[in-house]
């Protein structure tokens, strides 16, 4: 259970978000959506222990992050950011690295860990790609090998910082199923999407920031019945009932 | 030719031989050329007459010459160019760019600055040459990372505050070298880079420093490869960023300090080796490591002894041999870059 308690945080001492209060839902996909630059990524940071808040606090199943070791987080918590650089090495070595919270000094990785590798590249199908050179991979099987890496790291609690940015919508969707199949397994979710229909179609909680605060955080049907999100991304959303549930979609605000 | 068609593989992922074949062939170079380093110079020795005179049955010329002016030469080149290889690849892998190296980046600047400033201000203290070089090398490594960071540490940022860097630390070696003529004997010897005339007690104690700075880097080589996967992954993985990027940077200006104390401003190899290597087997710190040592410590004493036989008996500083060697595969390197377009 993580939980952020009045979180203030940002950059060279200037804050991006501002007295920031959530929880996220155990064994759910948590989606945080808002425009750009309203502190979507800071927050992720921030609960992801990546960035120390400058007042507040975050607590991981009720003990401070400030008390917790850097590595010990490392083996609670993954987290995937957004920035998209494209390390020259091969798929099974960067999952492999995955186990490194868990080694102790040296710092060797063992037999375990490269088990744990084949078994993380054959349970998200690519284990054909296990020698392949990162470089050489198209985006959506890059962010598999990622995610893989994030599976090996074997955390409860898994941030992602739109991990389907830049990606085709039949891998956007692929990507989308297997954070689902995770959640399944008892993984807790966090992640950005940029994509409102994503959002909406796969959250099980929301959380709607805008200009460094948080708008709004519970179901999806509460986020329509509100209509915050026309006012924040000035749109018109429209709910159509499906045989596959609710579908929401989004339209310019003059057009009605 | 085996060997030359792996150098003309096109992709690092390409592997054209298995990366044990790589260290086995680099021991093998390494070994031909010590023998030749032995054997060749202003005077030629023939393996016959070094063994005679080790069975007591010469003149005992051959020994002179080897155990006097030879080997500490050959030390010496296989210490530097092994230390400046790693300095290299380490400096590349931290600073994540694959342009920066000891030399371009002014570190190798840093030390002869410091060194020769040194020399100026305490002419009696040999001893604390190392110490001021490790220290100048230390100090540049810095000023670049902290230049780079405060300016967003964009790839091109960096190359191009160490140029900067390199040109005011060069100007500075000029200066103490015009006020105190006395600075450094053999100036030039010392801004070009060579290793003639050295002796064993001007390589150690640094050579042991070297030896285990080396090892300390290859026992951090996992955390080398987390480190570049880049600063956000490796904090996500646990990996305290900061402290190890201060930790391998200090190791790298330990290396190449050490370097500089007893070998002079020698250039490219740090940027040299460390590519070739990992065309040769790849990124994976476990087996760059050591390829960059056995290939750096080869091309170094491969280059001194062109630097000695080219002109025999007249020789030429072997840092002269690796600008005219090195320059050109600089430039060609940044047209490569380019054409991938990540140096922007």
């Amino acid at each position: 259970m993580l939980n952020l308690k009045k979180v203030t945080g940002g950059y060279h001492g200037v804050p991006v978000v501002r007295d920031i209060s959530m929880q996220f839902m155990p064994g759910a996909l948590n989606i945080i959506i808002g425009p750009n630059g309203c502190g979507k990524s800071t927050i992720m940071r921030i609960a992801a222990g990546q960035l120390p808040p400058q007042s507040g606090e975050v607590q991981l199943d009720g003990e401070a992050f400030s008390t917790i070791k850097r590595q010990d987080l490392a083996r609670r918590i993954a987290y995937l950011p957004q920035s998209q650089n494209i390390p020259d090495i091969a798929v099974q070595n960067l999952v492999m690295h995955g186990r490194f919270p868990h080694l102790s000094y040296p710092r060797r990785y063992r037999k375990e860990d490269i088990a744990i590798t084949k078994q993380v590249l054959e349970q998200l199908g690519i284990a054909n790609l296990a020698e392949k050179q990162m470089n050489t991979l198209s985006g959506g099987e890059r962010q598999k090998a990622y995610i893989a890496m994030l599976l090996a790291q074997n955390g409860d609690i898994i941030f992602m910082d739109e991990p389907t940015t830049y990606l085709d919508i039949s891998h956007q969707l692929e990507i989308m199923e297997i954070l689902n199949s995770l959640k399944e397994r008892g993984k807790t979710l966090v992640v950005i999407l940029h994509d409102l229909n994503l959002a909406m179609r796969y959250a099980d909680r929301v959380f709607l920031m805008n200009g460094g605060n948080l708008l709004y955080d519970g179901s999806i049907d509460g986020l329509f019945n509100c209509g915050l999100l026309d006012d924040v991304f000035a749109v018109k959303t429209q709910r159509v009932e499906t045989e596959m549930g609710p579908q929401y979609y989004f339209i310019p605000k003059e057009h009605l | 030719m085996k060997f030359l068609r792996i150098f003309s593989t096109e992709k690092s992922h390409n592997k054209a031989l298995p990366p044990y074949v790589v260290l086995v062939i680099g021991v093998l170079l390494l070994l031909i050329s010590v023998i030749a380093s032995l054997c060749f110079g202003a005077a030629s020795l023939m393996p016959s007459s070094l063994l005679a005179d080790l069975a007591g049955r010469g003149d005992g010329t051959a020994l002179r010459i080897v155990q006097h002016i030879r080997l500490p030469r050959i030390a010496a080149t296989l210490l530097a160019g092994s230390s400046l290889a790693v300095a290299g690849m380490v400096i590349q892998s931290v600073l994540k760019n694959p342009l920066a190296s000891p030399g371009i980046i002014g570190v190798n600047s840093g030390a002869g600055f410091m060194a020769t400033l040194a020399c100026a201000l305490f002419p009696a203290q040999i001893k604390l040459i190392p110490i001021a070089a490790f220290l100048g090398a230390f100090i540049t490594v810095l000023l670049v990372y902290g230049i780079g960071c405060a300016t967003g540490a964009s790839r091109i940022t960096i190359v191009l505050a160490g140029v900067a860097v390199s040109g005011i630390l060069s100007a500075g070696i000029d200066t103490v070298v015009t006020i105190v003529p006395n600075a450094l004997t053999g100036s030039n010897m010392f801004r070009i880079g060579g290793v003639a005339g050295v002796t064993f007690s001007g390589i150690f104690p640094q050579g042991y420093i070297m030896i285990v700075a080396m090892a300390a880097v290859f026992f951090l080589r996992n955390e080398i490869d987390v480190l570049s996967l880049g600063k956000e992954t490796a904090k996500s993985l646990g990996l305290n960023v900061g402290l190890y990027q201060f930790l391998l940077l200090g190791l790298a200006a330990l290396l190449a300090g050490s370097a500089v104390s007893f070998a002079g401003l020698i250039s490219f190899i740090g940027l040299l080796i460390p590519h070739i290597a990992r065309r040769l087997v790849g990124t994976q710190s476990k087996v760059l490591i050591p390829c960059c040592i056995i290939y750096g410590a080869a091309f170094l004493s491969f280059c001194d002894l062109v630097a000695r036989i080219l002109f025999a008996p007249y020789e030429i500083p072997v840092g002269l041999v690796l600008s005219i060697l090195g320059g050109p595969f600089f430039i060609y390197l940044l047209m490569r870059q380019r054409k991938r377009g990540i140096n922007a």
